[in-house]
């Protein structure tokens, strides 16, 4: 409403999910990743193990080249995104977290610098030195986790923010810790994933050592996850019910989650099993194939993270600020009395007579403020498929209960005379009905 | 392209600082994000022109030599730009926002642009001794890549500019492919940028040669000194062509603030003209010098002092096409001093850590002669 809403066909959430669920496992990978380079370092600085150290220095570059190249360039993608796709949203977290942010931007330098002398020092430092500029770069990495797991957890459960507006209630919200214990599990598998699928690079002898040292990263991690997911469902008001089936997408994704991380945990211990017999079990596929269940865990640990949050870009079915049509609370309790349009800065027609605007052009505006956030015309999450075939009073009573639509739906957010025009448009979208004949018969 | 002049509402929620601390520290990231950057982009440049000839030894160690620097640049580049759109976004969010989503399509093409100009990079800086050919390939489609993220910047902070053009390029097509150029500004000031950064970075080049002259290594030091010297010395000579352009293209209300209109926008300027003259003189000295280091850092101090001002320069643009329609000076604030002391702190920490890092590699030994023993090197014990 305050915003234009950009008419991205692919979706915008789809565009989100992208950038987002590909920097948080890039992410993940180099929080795990420096923690197992320094622990590992420590290791075989301690025990003079050649071979070890021949790996490591080998991984440091890799490491360091693709978690700071798709790193940030992934982090940057995903900061423009969600400008572009929730303008709103992202200005509110702005206001909240500024310099939470601006704290990680400071994390991020020491990060890169860390990783940048890590990977090129090694002929030059003494191994004191080299092992402290390690420990370094997991310290940076692991506190940049902590600060945006603050931020992250506050979208799902603001809890008393909403009533007190502090920053400590907002970064500390009731679901920070379980979050935090659940993000440090995926980051210690990931990070130890990443070691597998990078071993086959080390010297014959040294791979099943290297393979059951990420064994024990990545496998005790993915235990323990399930207590941690539960912790934090327990935290969260009403996850357990919408993972459970009340809202079916998250159901879906816990499923996928569950099942690529069972698939995981068996491929990781036959691999680190088999690699003593069979040095061809440690192989670059192997290795991407678990990375790639690392990242179904991960992308569906983001999806139920997202899918629990709605119909808030801020907040939860139990308190909310933002919904995810960029809307507050308040304004749209405002907008559902008064109007819509009127207050649309972006609507057809601004600086023209009202006559000027038709119901179509009115209709289009309606369901880009209203309904884009989540859904398009024919793409992503295509509203046309779930509108065809219906009638305009059909549509019209859906519109009336979005919010108690399974799914969890932010309610419409226009008044009674919107609403009909919202349901005429849809209804003509596949241009077999005759846009305003039914829509006179449900108006009267 | 002008219609109504829609402009989002502020958002709800107050400032997390006053307007007052906030928009200094914007210009203060921003003059940072510049040096880097400058760096990063010009630095690709110059890595590509100096491994034009494959076969000068000279140049071409010099294109190693700047090329192994650009992973860092490039890295620094990002994380103070980060650091300077957070604070854009939250002074200026309704018309930055407004501007991101009736140009998303290009908006949204940095980031893979800035995959290729810094995977670009890093293959510059790692395959220079084994594959010369890849390597000068792989820089000069990081600089292509990189000059395009920059045009892409500029043209979004030239649209962001002109909040009168939005609405009507939005209702012309709501799906964000606007590629606004009708700005006289946009074209000087994606020039300035580049032939800036290109001084920067051939400065830079120039310091390259007086750490190596520090090392011993005489002539292929005083080759970089010379090198980059000159470099900057025309490439200012081109700015300040660029500069009078960008001045010209400027609304006359915006521009007659720095040519007398408004005493301390003028005096910017000039000073920065002064500084930067003062920094060319300097590096024609240093062409010819034997010692060139303190005209050298007598340069690049003049030329952080004229980032500063250009920085400065720039808000007073900002401010002056923005008007009062969007003020961040009328926006309310709840600061958050804690968080601004631990702000201060991290950024502290961050500095002494980093410096640690630093000084921990100054005391180091130089890199070992190819053939001698290497920690952790593959087949050594």
């Amino acid at each position: 409403m305050n915003y234009p809403v950009w008419e991205l066909d692919i979706g915008g959430g789809l565009l989100i999910a992208a950038f987002a669920v590909t920097h948080s496992f890039v992410a993940h990978v180099a929080v795990g990743g420096s923690l197992f380079l320094a622990l590992t370092e420590r290791r075989a600085a301690r025990t003079g193990d050649a071979q070890l150290l021949a790996w490591l220095r080998s991984q440091s570059r890799l490491f360091a080249l693709v978690t700071l190249v798709l790193g940030s360039t992934s982090g940057v993608g995903l900061w423009l995104a969600i400008g572009a796709v929730s303008p709103a949203g992202t200005s509110s977290l702005l206001r909240v977290f500024l310099w939470v942010w601006a704290v990680e931007a400071v994390l991020f330098a020491v990060t890169a610098a860390a990783a940048l002398v890590h990977q090129g020092s090694w002929d030059r430092l003494d191994p004191d030195s080299h092992l402290g500029v390690a420990r370094l770069w997991a310290a940076a990495s692991l506190l940049s986790l902590v600060g945006m797991n603050g931020l992250l957890s506050f979208m799902y459960t603001p809890g008393a923010w909403l009533e007190t507006r502090s920053l400590g209630d907002a970064f500390f919200n009731p679901t920070f810790w379980p979050s935090l214990l659940v993000r440090l599990l995926g980051a210690v598998a990931l990070g130890g994933l990443f070691a597998y699928a990078t071993a086959w690079r080390a010297e014959p002898e040294l791979r099943p050592r290297l393979v059951r040292r990420a064994a024990r990263w990545t496998l005790p991690a993915l235990a323990a996850l399930p207590l941690a997911a539960w912790l934090y469902f327990r935290a969260g008001p009403s996850a357990l019910a919408a993972v459970g089936g009340e809202v079916p997408r998250a159901a879906y994704a816990l499923r996928m989650t569950v099942s690529a991380a069972v698939l995981c945990a068996v491929l990781a211990a036959a691999v680190a099993l088999l690699a003593r017999r069979s040095p061809a079990a440690v192989s670059l596929p192997t290795g991407l194939a678990l990375l790639g269940l690392g990242y179904l865990v991960l992308a569906g640990g983001e999806y139920i993270h997202e899918s629990l949050r709605k119909p808030f870009v801020i907040g939860n079915p139990s308190g909310g600020y933002l919904y995810v049509d960029g809307l507050t609370r308040a304004e749209a309790e405002a907008t559902r009395r008064r109007g819509l349009l009127s207050r649309a800065r972006w609507a057809t027609g601004v600086g023209q007579p009202a006559e000027n605007v038709d119901d179509r052009a009115r209709g289009a505006d309606l369901f880009r403020i209203a309904c884009r956030g989540c859904h398009t015309l024919t793409g992503y999450n295509g509203i046309r498929r779930l509108v065809d075939g219906k009638s305009v009073a059909a549509i019209d009573a859906t519109l009336r209960s979005l919010d108690h639509q399974r799914g969890r739906m932010a309610p419409f957010p226009g008044d009674d005379e919107e609403r009909a025009v919202l349901a005429r448009y849809l209804a003509g979208l596949d241009g077999l009905v005759e846009p305003d004949r039914p829509a006179k018969a449900a108006g009267r | 392209m002008s219609g109504p002049l829609v402009i989002p509402a502020p958002d709800a929620l107050p400032l997390p600082a006053p307007a007052w601390l906030l928009s200094p520290l914007l210009v203060l990231l921003f003059a940072v994000h510049a040096a880097a950057m400058s760096v990063a982009l010009g630095g690709a440049f110059w890595a590509a022109w100096f491994g034009r000839h494959p076969g000068h030894p000279r140049r071409r160690e010099l294109a190693g030599l700047v090329g192994r620097t650009l992973p860092h640049w490039t890295a620094a580049a990002i994380t103070s730009g980060v650091a300077a759109l957070l604070f854009l976004q939250v002074l200026y969010g309704p018309v930055f926002f407004a501007a991101a989503v009736v140009a998303a399509v290009p908006w949204l093409a940095v980031p893979p642009l800035l995959l290729l100009g810094y995977a670009g990079a890093w293959v510059r800086a790692l395959r220079h001794q084994d594959s010369p050919l890849v390597a000068q390939w792989a820089g000069v489609g990081s600089w292509v890549a990189l000059a395009a993220v920059a045009f892409l910047f500029v043209h979004q902070a030239t649209l962001l500019l002109h909040p009168e053009n939005h609405y009507a390029l939005y209702q012309l097509r709501p799906s964000g492919v606007h590629l606004d150029l009708s700005d006289p500004a946009l074209w000087p000031r994606f020039l300035h940028m580049v032939v800036g950064a290109t001084a920067v970075a051939a400065l830079w080049v120039a310091g390259l040669g007086v750490r190596a002259i520090g090392r011993g290594e005489e002539e292929a030091g005083r080759f970089a000194v010379a090198a980059g010297a000159r470099g900057f010395a025309w490439s200012t000579l081109v700015q300040m062509v660029v500069g009078a352009w960008f001045l010209l293209a400027l609304p006359p209300t915006v521009r007659s603030r720095f040519t007398g209109d408004g005493p301390s926008a003028t005096g910017l300027l000039a000073a920065a003209v002064v500084l930067a003259l003062l920094a060319m003189r300097l590096a024609w000295r240093a062409a010819r010098s034997r010692r060139p280091g303190r005209e050298v850092w007598a340069a690049a101090t003049c030329l952080a002092v004229v980032l500063l001002l250009m920085a400065l320069a720039r808000d007073v643009v900002r401010r002056a096409l923005l008007g009062q329609a969007v003020d961040p000076a009328a926006l309310p604030a709840a600061p958050q001093w804690g968080m601004v002391a631990l702000f201060a702190l991290a950024l502290a920490a961050g500095a002494a850590a980093i410096g640690w890092m630093a000084s921990r590699l100054a005391r180091a030994t130089a890199p070992p002669a190819p053939g001698a023993p290497r920690r952790g090197a593959p087949g050594r014990g």
